[in-house]
């Protein structure tokens, strides 16, 4: 986590520089990226149910990276889980009723797990049967499934009545309970922890989660000492999977209400960056992952309360991921060699 | 022969991050052109340490190093599975290698690195080897070949290797030696690190001892006439005579009526890189020791491969207490509760970023299920302290990371893990390999135990010594058959070397 410390500041430091450069109310600018997040009730509301979204998918790209294995394709996979239980909900219309909605928000939770963990599946079969590493299975299968899945939200799912391209919105009784005066803070929020505290308490304190560990560590003496590896892939692949589409499933229930396209708004992606903040760490995730929204929130601010005219937001978050993968890398072994070069040692590292 | 002023190693000192005590300490060492300078000490002295930061992979915290630009041969070879040995071994012999053409066609290559092994084993290898995947290419040869390409290597003064015989036969390492001979006659200095001592005092120079991270002993090969001489540097006392190449007198089990434990029925099986096994049968009772000797690509390798479940199609069949073995499985035998040491440690033996408990532990979950089942608050540490309980008897902290061990104790945590697993069967591949004489003794002293208890043991080694020391039976294994000599060519080494060979004539067999 302390290694992220670097990569952070300079992001932050990258942001202040813009805001300079980007606009003429520079202490406006800086006092709302700085401020606002913490002080305004509606940024710190959209930071706090961010940062559970990102919970999720930075445990699923956590657990699968401490199996030894990596999940991309977190998009495709809460894309599909919320806008599963969204066409699920299409199909019921006015069959539903109100005194349903627990068991329609448990009907909805299983389904966006099994849609997404399906993928998650299918990556690890690959894996298991030819080799196809899940780094790239995982990729392509949520580059494919990304345009097909918004070409049903605007073709033949759209709402007709909406000028939006979206989904019918999800009943009121089915969006997740939320305080009256801040609609942000849901009930997903404590569903995201709760989720993220059991992976946690499974990882560590399992008998299976310590199998994981090991084949993580080290997937040939897994083998050797008779652990089914394979089985262990899928079982992970499937629960980073199905972390991603519960994250889709909280997105769609408890923030959009509707499948709009785009509505996953990238968590996917940026759980990647919160999982290396917290150094792939499960335990460190909250705070990555509340580092990374206040980044989000901070900069959309910014751009609200001045004159901006780009997304700033979206270029921290690009800084962010470039950083702390130079970072990364650097601390790994990929500049080894580099290093080696501008700071020879007194031999030559043949190892 | 050592004439000039000598290359030195000032009082230089590495410590650990977060170790108590410093792993290298003080060490001042006069290293000679032209010589063959034996790093000795007991595991965890010090030794692999030392050749790090001589070689620059540790950073120099105190101390003054004048020595020219090294190579290093480590002691275990990274290997990456899906590369050409060819590859692999051009990424060692052309690593700044003015000699060499910058750019050049794989063809090319090949040529270069066959000429070159040719030269430096004084004898044709078979080329088409160069083509195979590194995971096909046997320890020994894997090893032996980087040796060689390192060693031949005339633009450099200074060639460190850290146990390059641990793997080798008898007949590899006078290869080895062979090429040592020709660096350090064109005036190359070779600093050695080996458990090995008898073999490499023959050709040795110079002789340091470590002890603690500390040099106990340091001087003129003629001051160390045998391995008794060196011991108390070593270990700070004297090691009663060790038994070397002594025959085991010890008959094992000795009821003729006992049924066979584990047994072994007509096995043959291909191998794309490596001689077939051809019609091996063996049979363990409890108790016995059977051991299995040759030359690694002969028999050895092919075996240890099938016991691990990495060879799916075969022909024959296993049998453990009468009951099949689907010896096509990985877990077939971990199933049966068979302990089994691998010979390629860092690979099959052990998760290095894991804690050294955990490479203990992942021999215990089933048995604690329960544990993890009924506490919800700190299983992972009753786990814990369960196997920290268990193993307290081992000299070895367990809290730490594998990969800060050295590689002989790595080694006495797994060969202590599988004799603990293997109650009634074990499967050991060279368990001595990497250990000093001491820890070698007490690893001999466990084995030798489990077989007393009831276990039934079978030794896969490369080492002649080993076999002889601790088998009640020997077999041998030459292109890929197994042979079990009569008593009168166990007693000659000779004979038994010419058996490797596949030289059977005028030699007895039963």
């Amino acid at each position: 986590m302390r290694k992220a410390i670097l990569p952070l500041s300079l992001s932050v430091l990258l942001a202040v520089i813009l805001i300079s450069l980007g606009t003429d109310q520079v202490f406006l600018a800086l006092r709302a990226f700085f401020i606002a997040p913490l002080s305004n009730p509606f940024y710190l509301t959209s930071m706090i149910s961010l940062a559970s979204l990102l919970l999720l998918s930075g445990s699923g790209i956590s657990l699968a990276f401490s199996a030894g294995s990596f999940n991309l394709g977190g998009e495709g996979q809460s894309y599909a889980g919320g806008l599963a239980p969204a066409f699920l909900m299409l199909l019921m219309g006015s069959r539903m009723e109100a005194w349903m909605a627990p068991l329609i928000l448990l009907l909805g939770i299983l389904t966006a797990m099994l849609v997404s963990g399906v993928q998650g599946w299918a990556a690890a079969e690959l894996k298991n049967r030819l080799s196809i590493d899940p780094l790239i299975s995982t990729f392509l299968l949520s580059s494919a499934l990304l345009p097909f899945m918004d070409s049903l939200i605007i073709g033949p799912l759209r709402d007709q009545e909406s000028n939006l391209l979206s989904m019918p919105r999800i009943p009121e009784f089915l969006r997740l309970p939320a305080l009256p005066s801040l609609p942000r803070i849901h009930l997903g929020i404590l569903l995201s922890l709760a989720a993220w505290a059991a992976v946690m308490l499974w990882y560590h304190h399992s008998r299976r989660g310590f199998e994981v560990k090991m084949a993580g560590a080290n997937a040939d003496f897994a083998r050797f000492m008779g652990l089914p590896v394979g089985r262990l892939l899928s079982l992970v692949m499937i629960v980073s999977a199905a972390l991603h589409g519960l994250a889709g499933f909280i997105a769609l229930v408890g923030v959009q209400h509707a499948a709009v396209v785009g509505f996953t708004a990238g968590i996917g992606w940026n759980g990647i960056a919160v999982s290396l903040i917290g150094g792939n760490r499960l335990r460190n995730l909250p705070v990555s992952a509340l580092i990374f929204a206040y980044l989000i929130t901070a900069s959309n601010a910014a751009m609200v309360f001045t004159d901006f005219s780009f997304e700033l937001s979206t270029v921290i978050q690009a800084s962010v991921f470039l950083l702390i993968s130079v970072d990364f890398a650097w601390r790994r072994n990929g500049f080894a060699l580099l290093k080696s070069r501008l700071f020879p040692t007194s031999g030559e590292a043949l190892k | 022969m050592i004439t000039e002023s000598p290359f030195a190693i000032d009082n230089i000192s590495y410590t650990y991050s977060g170790a108590e005590r410093a792993s290298v300490a003080e060490v001042s060492l006069d290293v000679f052109p032209g010589e063959l300078h034996l790093l000795i000490g007991e595991n965890g002295a010090g030794k692999s340490t030392l050749a790090k930061v001589i070689h620059g992979l540790l950073e120099l915290q105190e101390g003054e190093i004048r020595l020219p630009a090294s190579l290093y041969l480590p002691q275990h070879l990274l290997s990456y599975a899906e590369t050409d040995f060819s590859e692999y071994l051009w990424l060692y012999f052309s690593w700044k290698n003015s000699q060499v053409p910058r750019w050049s066609r794989p063809t090319t290559r090949r040529r270069i690195l066959a000429e070159a092994l040719n030269k430096g084993l004084g004898r044709e290898i078979d080329a088409s080897i160069l083509d195979e995947a590194v995971a096909r290419v046997s320890t020994n040869i894997l090893h032996l070949y980087v040796s060689i390409l390192l060693l031949s290597r005339s633009d450099h003064r200074l060639f460190l290797l850290d146990e390059p015989t641990a793997v080798l036969s008898d007949a590899e390492a006078r290869l080895l030696f062979q090429a040592i001979s020709a660096a350090t006659a064109r005036g190359a200095a070779v600093i050695m690190i080996t458990h090995r001592i008898g073999e490499a005092l023959e050709h040795a120079h110079r002789i340091s001892v470590m002890r603690r991270g500390r040099i106990s002993g340091q001087g003129p090969a003629g001051n160390f006439p045998d391995a008794q001489s060196i011991h108390p540097l070593m270990f700070g006392q004297d090691l009663r005579e060790n038994p070397d190449s002594a025959l085991n007198t010890s008959a094992g089990p000795s009821e003729d009526g006992i049924p066979a434990l584990f047994e072994i029925k007509y096995l043959s099986a291909d191998f794309p890189d490596l001689c077939s096994l051809k019609d091996v049968s063996l049979s363990l009772k409890p108790g016995e020791i059977l051991a299995v000797s040759g030359i690694r690509d002969e028999g050895l390798e092919q075996l240890e491969r099938l016991f691990s479940g990495r060879i799916s199609r075969f022909r024959g069949s296993a049998e453990f207490r009468g009951q099949p073995v689907d010896l096509a499985q990985p877990s077939a035998l971990r199933k049966i509760g068979a302990g089994i040491v691998p010979s390629q440690r860092k690979r099959y033996g052990a998760a290095l970023s894991a804690k050294a408990w955990e490479n203990i532990g992942i021999s215990m979950r089933d048995e604690d299920r329960q544990g993890f089942r009924r506490s919800p608050m700190s299983p992972r540490r009753r786990f814990k302290d369960r196997v920290l309980r268990r193993y307290e008897g081992l000299e070895l902290n367990l809290d730490v990371p594998a990969s800060s061990y050295s590689g002989g104790m790595l080694q006495q945590l797994i060969v202590n893990r599988e004799i603990s697993i293997g109650k009634e069967l074990l499967i050991l591949s060279n368990p001595g390999w990497g250990l000093d004489p001491q820890h070698r003794e007490r690893i001999y002293e466990l084995i030798r135990s489990s077989a007393a208890g009831g276990a039934a043991v079978l030794l896969i080694s490369s080492e002649l010594d080993e076999a002889l020391e601790l088998g009640h039976r020997l077999a041998c294994i030459s292109d890929g058959r197994l042979f079990y000599p009569a008593d009168s060519v166990r007693a000659s080494r000779t004979a038994i070397e010419s058996v490797f060979l596949g030289q059977w004539e005028g030699v007895e067999h039963a």
